[in-house]
C-alpha cells in the first residue's frame, strides 16, 4: 500500500512542478552557498599563504641587513626607530611573527564567526592592546546582512520549502473535494497522509544531502577523513528536517484551512528563526552586560600616564628586583626610549587587566545563559552545532585568543631580556626568534551538548508526530 | 462612497480575533524593542560624550613635552550616537565608534561592539525599526490576504458588486481600511510613543533638531505601508483560493526579509573583494618605504626635503635655519603619508563603495530592504554617516598634526628636538565636535532606495487598479 501510494504522490508532485521547484531551488541555494564558502575559504588559505612569506620575507631581509652591517664593522646610519639591530625596532617592525588559526576542513558548512573575528593575530612588542585591535577588513554592511552560507540554507530555506511542500496536505484534499474519497476508502486517512510525509521527507532530505555531499566533494574536502564530521552534519540535518514535518504533520492534523496552516506554519518559522532569537538577547545581554570598550581604553590612557610620571623612580626599584636584566658592562640609561615603552607597556597591561578580565567573565556568563535557554529554539541550537561542526563557533574563536595571548608573552619574552640589558639584536639573533603554530583543540563533535541537541530534535519530532497521528482521525468532512 | 466602505471594512476588521492577538504580539515586541532602544541611546551616548570630553582633557592635561611627542599621545574621537538611534539601531554594533588620533597613521574606526556578542546576535537586534520594517508588514498580510478571496468564498462578493460601488471603489475602500486600521490602531500610536521617548531621552533641543528627519521617516514608512496593504489586496484579488494568496504575500515577504539581504552580501563580496587586513597595512608600509607613482622612497624623500628647506632659507646648514627643520620634516613627512593614505584608504572605500552599489541593486527585488536602508540613513545609523565621520575625524587629526608640526617649525628653531611646548599649544587644538549631516545628505544617498518604494508602490497601485478592473465573482 506504502509503495502505492508514493507512486501516486510522485505523480502528482510531478505533475504541479512544486518537486521539481523545490528541488531545483534547494540545488541552486546549496550550490551558491558553497559556491560563497568555498571562494571565502580560499581567501583566507590565500591570506594565510601570504602571511608565511611576509613573516619570512621581513626577517630574512633584516636579518641580511644585519649581517652587512655587522661585515662592514659600521653601525646603523639612518633614523634610531628603523634600527635593525635595536631589539624593540625589531619587535615592533622588524622580526614579527603571526600566530594563524587554519581554516578546519568543514569550514564551508558555516561561516560562523570567521567574518567578524580574526583568524590571526601579529605579534610585535606593541601593547596586548593591539591584539584585540586586530579585525579583518570586511565591509560592515555585509556583516551586517549575514552570509548566504550552508547553515543559511539549512537553518532558514530548507523549512520555506518544507513548509511550501507540505502546508496544505490535508486541507488541498478538503478543499479540492478528494477528501472523502480518502476517507472513505479501506486505507485510513492517517497512513496516506503519513506516507505522504515520509515520501517527501526522504525526497527534500535526501536531495539535501546527496547535493551537499557533491559539494563538499567539489570544493576538495576529503570525506574519509571528516568523516565524523560530516556524519553529525547528515544527522543535525535528518533531524531538523524532521522536526519541520512532523510540525506541519501536526498542524495539517487539526484539519483547518490552507490558510490557517500557512500562517501557523511560518508564524512558527518566524517566532523560532527572528522573535525569540533576538529576544533572547535582549535577555542575555540584559543579564550580563559587557563592560564597555571605551572604559578600557580611558583606563588605559590613564595608567599610561601614571606610569609615565613615575619614571626613572619605578625604573631603577624594577632592576633592583630583577638584577638579571642588568647590562652588562655598561650602566643603565634610564632615558633609553625602549625601556621606557616596555616598562610603560607592561605596567599599563597589568593595571588594566582586572577590567579585561570582566570582558572574559562576562562572555562566559552569557554562553552559559544562552546554552540553558538555547532550547526556546532549534534554530539557535542547530547554529552551535553547525558552527562547532565547522569549527567557527564562539569557542573556537575564544581558545584561539586565549592562545594568541599565551604565544604572545613567550614573543615579547624573548625579545624583553635583550632590550632591558641593552644588548644589540645580531644577525645569528633573527635565526633564533621563535615560531609559533596555533593547534587547534581537537573538539570531538559528538559532545553531551550536541548529542542533546540531537536528543532534543528527536524527542520534539517524536511529540508533534504523536499528537498529528491522534488528532488525524478526528478529521471532519467540512472545515472547522 | 469609498468612505462607506472604509467605515464598514474598518469595523470588521477591528472586530476580527486575528487583528487583536497580532496586534498584541507587535506592542509587546515593540514595547521591549522601544524600552531597550531607549537604555542604548542613554547609555551609550553618555559614554561617547563622557568619553570625548575624557579624552580632550587628557590631551589638555599632558605635561610639557615636544611638541610630536604630544602629537603621539593624541586625541580619541568618539562618534555620537543620533537620538534617532533609540528607534533605529541600524548598523552601529558593526561599525567602530572610536578612532585614535596619533601621529603618522591614520587608524580604523574601532571597537565594534558586535565582536563582544555571542553568536546569538548575528540573528538580528530587536529595535523599532526592526518591527515597523519586518513585523508590521506581516499584520498588513494578514489583514488583507483575503480581504477579497474571503467575499468570494462565502458568496458576499456578488452581493458587494451589485451595489453602487463599483469593484475599483470596493478594492481601494478595503485598501484604505487596512491603511486606517493599522494606522489609527498600531503605527499611529507605536510613532508617537517613539517621539515621546525621544523626547524623554534626548531633551527638547535635540528632539528639535531630530525633527526633520523622524517626520521624514513617518511619511517613508507610511508610503511603505500603503504598498504592503496595495499589495495584498491585488493578490488577494486576482488569486481565487486565500490560502494560496497567504503563501504568496508570506514567500514574498520570506524573499524579501530574508534571502535577498544575504544574496546581496555575498555577490557584492564576489563581486568587488576587498583586500585582506595584511595586505593593506603590507601595503601602506611599502608605499611609505618606496613612494608612490614613482615618488621618491622614504630616504630620499628627507634628503629632498632637507634641499627644498636650505634652498627656502637660503642656507647652507641646518644649523642655520630660522626654524626648527625637525618641525619642516616632521610635516613634509605627514604630507606624504597623507598622500598614501588617501592613496590607500580612498581605495578601499571606493571598493566599499562599489559592494554598496551592487547591494543597493539587488536591494530593488526587496522593498523591505529599501525601507531598512532608508530608515537607518535617516536614524543617522548607517554607513554613509559612518564614512561621514571618519572624512571628519581624519580631517581632525590632521588639523592637531599640522598645528603641533608648524609650532615646532616655528618656535623649536634653537632647542629642536629638545623644545618642550605646554598647554598653551594644546589649548589650540580644539575639541573634535562632529555635526551630524542634514536631511539633504540622507535623502541624497538614498536616492536608490526611495526610487526602490516609489517604483513598489506604483507597481501595487496598477496591480490594484487591473484587479479591479478585472474582478471576478467566481
Amino acid at each position: 500500500m506504502f509503495s502505492h501510494i508514493i507512486r501516486y504522490d510522485w505523480l502528482l508532485l510531478r505533475a504541479n512542478r512544486t518537486l521539481v521547484a523545490s528541488v531545483g531551488l534547494l540545488a541552486v541555494f546549496v550550490a551558491f552557498a558553497l559556491l560563497t564558502g568555498h571562494s571565502r575559504i580560499r581567501f583566507q588559505q590565500q591570506t594565510i599563504a601570504d602571511i608565511g612569506r611576509v613573516e619570512t620575507g621581513s626577517i630574512a631581509k633584516n636579518r641580511a641587513l644585519v649581517a652587512e652591517l655587522e661585515r662592514t664593522g659600521k653601525p646603523f646610519a639612518g633614523n634610531s626607530h628603523r634600527d635593525p639591530t635595536a631589539p624593540y625596532t625589531v619587535a615592533s617592525s622588524r622580526g614579527n611573527r603571526y600566530l594563524v588559526k587554519q581554516p578546519e576542513p568543514l569550514a564551508v558548512v558555516s561561516v560562523g564567526q570567521s567574518d567578524l573575528q580574526p583568524y590571526y593575530y601579529k605579534f610585535a612588542f606593541a601593547k596586548k592592546q593591539a591584539l584585540y585591535h586586530g579585525e579583518e577588513i570586511e565591509n560592515a554592511s555585509i556583516l551586517y546582512n549575514g552570509s548566504f552560507d550552508l547553515s543559511f540554507v539549512l537553518i532558514y530555506l530548507l523549512p520555506l520549502l518544507i513548509i511550501a511542500l507540505t502546508y496544505n496536505l490535508v486541507s488541498a484534499e478538503r478543499e479540492q473535494g478528494t477528501l472523502f474519497m480518502l476517507m472513505s476508502s479501506t486505507t485510513s486517512l492517517r497512513q496516506v497522509i503519513v506516507s505522504k510525509y515520509v515520501f517527501r521527507f526522504a525526497l527534500l532530505t535526501g536531495a539535501f544531502l546527496v547535493l551537499t555531499t557533491l559539494g563538499l566533494l567539489l570544493t576538495g574536502v576529503s570525506i574519509t577523513n571528516n568523516a565524523g564530521g560530516i556524519l553529525f552534519l547528515f544527522l543535525l540535518t535528518a533531524g531538523y528536517s524532521a522536526f519541520w514535518f512532523a510540525l506541519s504533520f501536526w498542524v495539517n492534523s487539526v484539519g483547518r484551512n490552507t490558510g490557517f496552516n500557512a500562517a501557523v506554519l511560518v508564524g512558527v518559522w518566524l517566532v523560532l528563526g527572528l522573535v525569540l532569537p533576538t529576544v533572547l538577547n535582549v535577555a542575555v545581554t540584559a543579564a550580563h552586560p559587557m563592560p564597555s570598550r571605551i572604559d578600557l581604553i580611558a583606563e588605559t590612557r590613564e595608567a599610561s600616564d601614571n606610569v609615565k610620571r613615575e619614571g626613572e623612580k619605578k625604573m631603577s626599584a624594577y632592576y633592583g628586583d630583577h638584577p638579571e636584566l642588568l647590562p652588562k658592562g655598561k650602566p643603565v640609561n634610564y632615558k633609553d626610549f625602549a625601556i621606557g615603552s616596555v616598562r610603560a607597556t607592561l605596567a599599563v597591561e597589568a593595571a588594566i587587566r582586572p577590567l579585561e578580565d570582566q570582558f572574559e567573565v562576562q562572555s562566559r556568563n552569557q554562553q552559559t545563559l544562552i546554552s540553558t535557554y538555547r532550547f526556546l529554539s532549534p534554530m539557535v541550537f542547530v547554529q552551535q552545532s553547525l558552527n562547532d561542526i565547522a569549527g567557527t563557533g564562539d569557542e573556537q574563536f575564544r581558545a584561539f585568543q586565549t592562545d594568541a595571548t599565551r604565544q604572545h608573552n613567550t614573543y615579547r619574552g624573548f625579545f624583553a631580556g635583550k632590550i632591558f640589558r641593552q644588548e644589540s639584536f645580531t644577525a645569528a639573533d633573527y635565526g633564533k626568534i621563535p615560531a609559533f603554530r596555533y593547534v587547534a583543540p581537537v573538539a570531538p563533535l559528538f559532545t553531551p551538548a550536541n548529542l542533546v541537541n540531537l536528543i532534543c530534535l528527536l524527542a520534539l519530532t517524536s511529540l508533534f508526530v504523536g499528537f498529528g497521528l491522534s488528532r488525524m482521525p478526528k478529521i471532519r468532512l467540512s472545515a472547522a | 462612497m469609498i468612505s462607506h466602505i472604509v467605515t464598514k471594512e474598518a469595523a470588521e476588521l477591528t472586530g476580527e480575533s486575528r487583528f487583536r492577538w497580532a496586534t498584541a504580539v507587535l506592542y509587546a515586541l515593540f514595547a521591549v524593542a522601544l524600552f531597550t532602544g531607549y537604555l542604548y541611546y542613554n547609555q551609550t551616548n553618555t559614554e561617547h560624550q563622557i568619553a570625548q570630553r575624557t579624552s580632550y582633557q587628557q590631551w589638555l592635561n599632558q605635561d610639557p613635552k615636544s611638541p610630536h611627542a604630544a602629537a603621539h599621545y593624541g586625541l580619541y574621537a568618539y562618534k555620537p550616537v543620533p537620538l534617532m538611534a533609540v528607534l533605529d539601531k541600524g548598523m552601529d554594533d558593526y561599525l567602530g565608534s572610536a578612532v585614535w588620533l596619533e601621529a603618522h597613521n591614520q587608524n580604523d574606526v574601532k571597537l565594534r561592539t558586535i565582536q563582544d556578542s555571542a553568536t546569538l546576535s548575528r540573528f538580528g537586534a530587536l529595535t523599532v525599526g526592526f518591527v515597523l520594517q519586518f513585523l508590521v508588514p506581516l499584520l498588513l498580510i494578514l489583514l488583507s490576504f483575503d480581504a477579497v478571496s474571503k467575499e468570494r468564498e462565502s458568496g458576499t462578493l456578488r452581493m458587494l458588486l451589485s451595489t453602487n460601488a463599483s469593484a475599483g471603489q470596493l478594492l481601494a475602500g478595503k485598501w484604505l481600511a487596512v491603511l486606517r486600521v493599522v494606522g489609527l490602531y498600531v503605527v499611529g500610536p507605536m510613532l508617537l510613543l517613539s517621539a515621546g521617548a525621544m523626547l524623554v531621552a534626548g531633551g527638547s533641543t535635540a528632539f528639535a533638531d531630530a525633527l526633520p528627519n523622524l517626520l521624514g521617516w513617518a511619511v517613508f514608512y507610511g508610503l511603505y505601508y500603503a504598498f504592503w496593504a496595495g499589495l495584498g489586496i491585488a493578490v488577494s484579488a486576482v488569486v481565487q483560493q486565500s490560502g494560496l494568496a497567504l503563501v504568496g504575500l508570506l514567500g514574498f515577504w520570506a524573499f524579501g526579509a530574508f534571502l535577498v539581504p544575504r544574496l546581496c552580501g555575498s555577490v557584492a563580496r564576489l563581486s568587488a573583494p576587498t583586500p585582506s587586513a595584511l595586505a593593506f597595512t603590507e601595503q601602506v608600509i611599502s608605499d611609505k618605504e618606496t613612494g608612490i607613482n614613482g615618488g621618491p622612497s622614504a630616504q630620499e624623500y628627507v634628503k629632498l626635503v632637507e634641499k627644498q628647506t636650505l634652498a627656502k632659507y637660503g642656507v647652507d646648514s641646518l644649523s642655520a635655519l630660522p626654524v626648527s627643520f625637525a618641525g619642516v620634516a616632521l610635516q613634509a613627512n605627514e604630507d606624504r603619508d597623507w598622500t598614501i593614505y588617501d592613496k590607500n584608504y580612498g581605495g578601499l572605500f571606493r571598493q566599499f563603495q562599489r559592494q554598496e552599489r551592487v547591494m543597493e541593486w539587488l536591494s530593488m527585488l526587496s522593498p523591505a530592504l529599501a525601507m531598512r536602508n532608508l530608515s537607518r540613513a535617516l536614524a543617522g545609523t548607517d554607513m554613509d554617516k559612518h564614512l561621514d565621520f571618519t572624512d571628519k575625524a581624519e580631517a581632525h587629526r590632521r588639523v592637531i598634526q599640522k598645528a603641533m608640526n608648524t609650532d615646532q617649525t616655528l618656535n623649536g628653531a634653537k632647542l629642536n628636538q629638545g623644545y618642550k611646548a605646554g598647554v598653551a599649544l594644546w589649548q589650540q587644538v580644539n575639541q573634535f565636535q562632529y555635526r551630524q549631516p542634514g536631511l539633504g545628505f540622507v535623502l541624497g544617498n538614498q536616492r536608490i532606495s526611495i526610487v526602490t518604494l516609489l517604483v513598489w508602490l506604483a507597481m501595487s497601485g496598477l496591480l490594484l487598479r487591473r484587479a479591479g478592473r478585472n474582478l471576478r465573482i467566481g
